[in-house]
């Protein structure tokens, strides 16, 4: 049985990933709502076999505790060439991975049948949980002279930013940011020596896992580029080191090619 | 891509439950409601269906829609429960992608990608072939709704009953029936317990 690991923050791996916390009352415990679409995109041509796989669903959340949790889960986009067919999602569970702290979703799949693909299924999970306290937080800067986002209001300025903790991938013996694991807001807006400075923070990041934070934007213009200006590019979160702050941007006019 | 448009509502179902935040947001909401859009027509399509449930935000005024949209999160899926051909064709079902909405008149709706593709041949709804499908939308809205506050507690000290307590004596079992002895006439005697 082949394993396929899927990051909900990933949108090539997940579509209309979303998810939401509500306050129960104790600040420690919450209930977290994922829903999206994940895309295993499986493949078999054989209408004598059942082929059975496991599909991990990485949440993006890292918790203390899961108190409890169901999950649903159902076919979303499916294929068959004309032969007879099995279609299942046999069964859900809702876990914490042991290393990284991180919630994350399993489903047992089978499928069988000449040209037949399980693109996609559906889930949506509801979950009682203690959150880790892990962050991290930092500021971007954007020089007014580049960017004047005086007249423009909070919703619109958090709008056009958007920042991840990404999962530091090694590809032949080199390090980049690859599928993000957690997605950060801004929380605030001030405007210091003709800067606009962003505040934001990324909660929930799972603990000893190589991350990077990126920022992207929309709406800048095209020469203009978000650039971390503190180190470390690569954090690493831990029981003991749960919060990293100072991961600090701005913003750089490049030279187009 | 092609948008389909369905105007009137999806049938729903929903329950509201208050919650405690993330502050100002007051109330999670359960949503449940069919699927916009078809399976069906041609042979391949690709297209985005939108709809809107019966859900409404309470007391919604058109002056607060932006705010609404901007802090209101929803958490979306879409679930197949019927799959059907008439016979073994080539088929691709799929609900592809879900995007949550607050339209103008503060309803929740979606917009889902479907994609289908079949080869019957040509044979599709000539009368004899056909290929259908049907989903559902489950959804959570966290959401800020007006809630009439609750009365004010008492100012200690003031209130008319604390200032001039009445009090009750404790009353414990039954009340014992006085007897009543009377003579032949009717005539009341001493009376005993």
């Amino acid at each position: 049985m082949a394993t396929i690991i899927l990051q909900a923050a990933d949108s090539s791996q997940v579509s209309g990933a979303s998810s939401l916390e509500v306050s129960l009352g104790s600040p420690a415990e919450q209930l977290i709502i994922f829903s999206g679409i994940a895309a295993p995109e499986i493949n078999v041509d054989d209408a004598d076999e059942f082929v059975d796989n496991e599909v991990i669903v990485k949440l993006g959340v890292s918790v203390s505790a899961l108190e409890s949790g169901v999950s649903e889960v159902a076919l979303a986009s499916i294929e068959n060439d004309e032969s007879r067919f099995v279609f299942a999602t046999n069964m859900s569970t809702l876990e914490i991975d042991a290393e990284t702290a991180e919630l994350q979703l399993r489903v047992h799949t089978t499928i069988c049948g000449e040209g037949t693909k399980l693109h996609r299924f559906s889930y949506q999970i509801v979950a009682k949980v203690s959150k880790v306290a892990s962050q991290i937080s930092g500021v971007i800067r954007i020089p007014q002279m580049m960017v004047d986002l005086v007249n423009k209001t909070e919703e619109e300025v958090f709008a056009m930013f958007r920042v991840t903790a990404n999962r530091i991938q090694n590809d032949g013996g080199f390090e980049r940011a690859g599928a993000p694991v957690a997605i950060g807001k801004i929380v605030g807006r001030t405007f210091v020596d003709g800067n606009t400075v962003l505040e934001y923070i990324i909660d929930g990041c799972p603990f000893n896992t190589p991350l990077r934070v990126l920022v992207t934007t929309t709406g800048l213009a095209e020469d203009l580029e978000p650039r971390q200006v503190r180190p470390p590019l690569k954090i690493v979160l831990t029981k003991f080191v749960p919060t990293v702050g100072g991961i600090d941007f701005e913003i750089f006019r490049v030279a187009l090619p | 891509m092609d948008i389909i448009k369905t105007d009137t509502p999806m049938t729903t179902e929903f329950i509201r439950i208050p919650v405690s935040g993330p502050k100002p947001l007051n109330t999670l909401a359960y949503i449940r409601c069919r699927g916009g859009g078809v399976f069906g027509g041609p042979l391949e399509y690709h297209y985005r269906a939108s709809f809107v449930s019966t859900f409404q935000i309470a007391k919604f005024d058109q002056a607060d829609l932006n705010w609404h949209r901007a802090n209101s999160r929803i958490s979306a899926a879409p679930f197949f429960f019927q799959f059907d051909t008439s016979s073994d064709f080539s088929f691709v079902m799929a609900v592809e992608d879900i995007k949550p909405f607050i339209d103008d008149f503060g309803r929740i709706g979606f917009e889902v990608q479907i994609s289908q593709r079949g080869d019957f041949g040509g044979r599709l709804f000539s009368g004899t072939d056909w290929i259908m499908g049907a989903y559902e939308v489950s959804a959570y809205a966290l959401l800020y709704e007006p809630r009439p506050d609750p009365p004010l507690p008492p100012i200690p000290g003031q209130s008319e009953r604390k200032l001039h307590p009445e009090i009750i004596p404790p009353h414990f079992g039954k009340p014992k029936k006085k007897l009543i002895i009377t003579d032949t006439f009717g005539l009341a005697g001493s009376s005993s317990d």
